[in-house]
Formats: C-alpha cells, sequence, structure tokens
C-alpha cells in the first residue's frame, strides 16, 4: 500500500483528525479507487468531493459533449468546454483541485459492453446514471464481483440514497423488481439537490473505504428538499431476486 | 380509523399533492386500502400502480411507517400508521 506523502500528510490534516479515519484511513483512500457513472449534477459533484478527499483513482463514464442545459447542475462541466466532451471538462476540473488524482475517463455511458469491466476495474461504485438500464447493470455487476454499490437518486426536490453490500444487504434489483415504467429521461433537477444527495454519496464511499461508520445498508434515506422532510426507511432483500437471490 | 397517505415523485404528480389521509375500516388490509386508493385517485393512478393484467408493480415501494413492506406480504393496517407510495427514481 502506498504511503501518504508530505504534500498528502499536509492537505488531508483536518481531515486527519476524524476519528477512526487518521492516517491509515487516508492510505486507504489513497489507495482506492472509485468508479462514478455518470457524472452529471450527481456524479459531478460524487466525483469532487472524493478528489477532494484524496481517493488515488477515480474511474468517470460520461458520453457526449457539454450543452447549456448541462450548466445548472453538472459542475464539472464549464460554459468555456461547451461542445468538448464532458469527460474531458470534468478531468480538468478535477485536476485544478488535485493535480496528484489519477483519472481513468471513459467517453461512454454503461452499457452492457463496459460494465463487467469498468465495475472490475473498482473498489466501490457510485452509481449516479440517469437511466435505470445503467443502474442494473452496475448493480448486477457489482453483485456478481462482490462490489459495494452507493446508489444515489434524484427527482425534483426528492433525493434517495442506499449503499449495497453484495451478500449483505438488498441489492438495485430487490428494491425496483421490474423495470419502473414511468421513469421519464428528462427529469425537473435543481444543481443543489442532485449535489446534496452527491455529497452523501461520497460520505458513504469515504466511509466504506476508510472502513467507519455505519454506512446505509438495507437503509434508504429519503430527502424532500420541498419540505425537509428526511427518513431512513428499512428495506429488505427480495427471496426471489433475479441478481443477488439464492 | 384514519391513515396518513404520502406519495413521492411521479405518484405525487400525476395526484397533484404529496399526502392525503383516509378513513377506513378498522385492521383493514394493505391491498384493499390500495383498491380504495385506486377508487378515489383514478384511471392514471391506477396505471402507474399495476400493469394491463392487473398485477402490482412491485418496483413502487410501499413503506409503513418507516419500513417497506411488500405488497404480496397484505399486512394488517392499524389506526394513525402512515403509508408511504413511493415511485421509483433515477435522477443524476
Ligand atoms: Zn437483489
Amino acid at each position: 500500500m502506498k504511503k501518504l506523502t508530505e504534500e498528502e500528510l499536509a492537505t488531508y490534516e483536518w481531515q486527519l483528525d476524524v476519528p477512526e479515519h487518521g492516517v491509515e484511513g487516508q492510505e486507504r483512500l489513497k489507495n482506492s479507487t472509485v468508479l462514478v457513472s455518470r457524472c452529471g449534477g450527481l456524479g459531478s459533484v460524487v466525483a469532487y468531493e472524493l478528489a477532494a478527499a484524496g481517493v488515488g483513482t477515480l474511474i468517470l463514464a460520461h458520453a457526449g459533449n457539454v450543452k447549456h442545459s448541462d450548466l445548472n447542475r453538472q459542475l464539472l462541466m464549464t460554459h468555456d468546454w461547451l461542445g468538448k466532451p464532458r469527460v474531458e471538462s470534468a478531468e480538468r476540473r478535477l485536476k485544478e483541485l488535485n493535480p496528484r488524482l489519477n483519472i481513468i475517463s471513459i467517453p461512454e455511458n454503461i452499457t452492457e459492453n463496459n460494465a463487467a469491466k469498468l465495475v472490475g476495474m473498482a473498489d466501490v461504485i457510485v452509481d449516479a446514471a440517469p437511466l435505470f438500464e445503467e443502474r442494473f447493470l452496475m448493480n448486477r455487476e457489482a453483485v456478481k464481483q462482490g462490489k459495494p454499490l452507493v446508489d444515489c437518486a434524484m427527482y425534483e426536490l426528492e433525493a434517495q440514497i442506499t449503499t449495497i453490500v453484495p451478500g449483505e444487504t438488498a441489492c438495485l434489483s430487490c428494491l425496483y423488481p421490474e423495470h419502473p415504467v414511468a421513469w421519464k429521461r428528462r427529469f425537473p433537477v435543481f444543481g443543489a439537490v442532485s449535489g446534496t444527495i452527491a455529497c452523501l454519496g461520497a460520505m458513504e464511499a469515504i466511509k466504506l473505504i476508510s472502513e467507519f461508520g455505519e454506512p446505509l445498508k438495507n437503509r434508504l434515506l429519503t430527502m424532500d428538499m420541498r419540505t425537509m422532510d428526511v427518513h431512513t426507511i428499512q428495506i429488505k432483500q427480495r427471496e426471489n431476486c433475479v441478481v443477488c437471490g439464492v | 380509523m384514519n391513515i396518513k397517505l404520502k406519495f413521492t415523485a411521479q405518484i405525487k404528480d400525476i395526484l397533484g399533492r404529496n399526502s392525503d389521509t383516509i378513513e377506513v375500516e378498522n385492521g383493514i388490509k394493505l391491498k384493499d386500502l390500495i383498491s380504495k386508493l385506486v377508487t378515489r385517485y383514478g384511471k392514471v393512478f391506477e396505471s402507474i400502480l399495476f400493469d394491463d393484467n392487473g398485477l402490482y408493480r412491485h418496483s413502487n415501494l410501499i413503506i409503513v411507517n418507516q419500513s417497506q413492506v411488500n405488497y404480496d406480504e397484505n399486512v394488517t393496517l392499524s389506526d394513525g400508521v402512515e403509508v408511504t407510495l413511493m415511485s421509483p427514481i433515477s435522477g443524476g
């Protein structure tokens, strides 16, 4: 395991003081790889927080070029990068913050062709995709390969998050055993909503890697930012789940 | 007895409200409650919760107080419980 350099010890000084994290936890972050897909309103902020926290390697998967309509929430995309690849914009912004960060950027969304490979390269997956098809693929591969997956999602002023640990918790297909029919590709969003749930997702990933605290295992945290109601719901594995059922 | 209802995402959008209260007979079962809601809220609501064959779409989560329950468990509901119907979200 790679040790922290003097520069890293100085950079992370204030978070090294977090009980149960410390130098050992920070070294675990440095030696870890996290897959984030996509890097939109949610994934951008997940990636930014993980880069700030000192995760060693980020795998970013996101297709397409920056558009005007990305800029209200996709905080790794900037006006000067309009029309150019999103992952390049993300990479450039993350490197400004943390030049030590190793980034593997894939200008593709998660598909049947890349899901197994990308999940296989990561220690932890943070699922921030706008389509259930992509989420179900990452979930299936995470369960198959025994990798923890933090599933964050939002809609309008609502948001939710759960942490899936294969063998211990319900998976995404336990929660949603059938293809959701009502979901539409375009959803109402403020960046502050996707960013809020993204910060929770980044914190879950940090806890899983550094090994402290209590991740949201078999718990679905829900927030309604219209009313500021926050709940933690007990969820359960589905006996006949096609992904994780025995 | 009264049951407090809460709705999220697309279900909330269709109903144009995020909560309601319904008076029901004592010891009502979950499936009977859902049937009452279909009568009360109409066809579009029904089409979110049930497929063309009348089977429940299990991706709509049912939360009783703070715990998820499966539609098929058909739990008995007691006075004052809060039932939340959550339609799945995937915004990123
Ligand atoms: Zn499952």
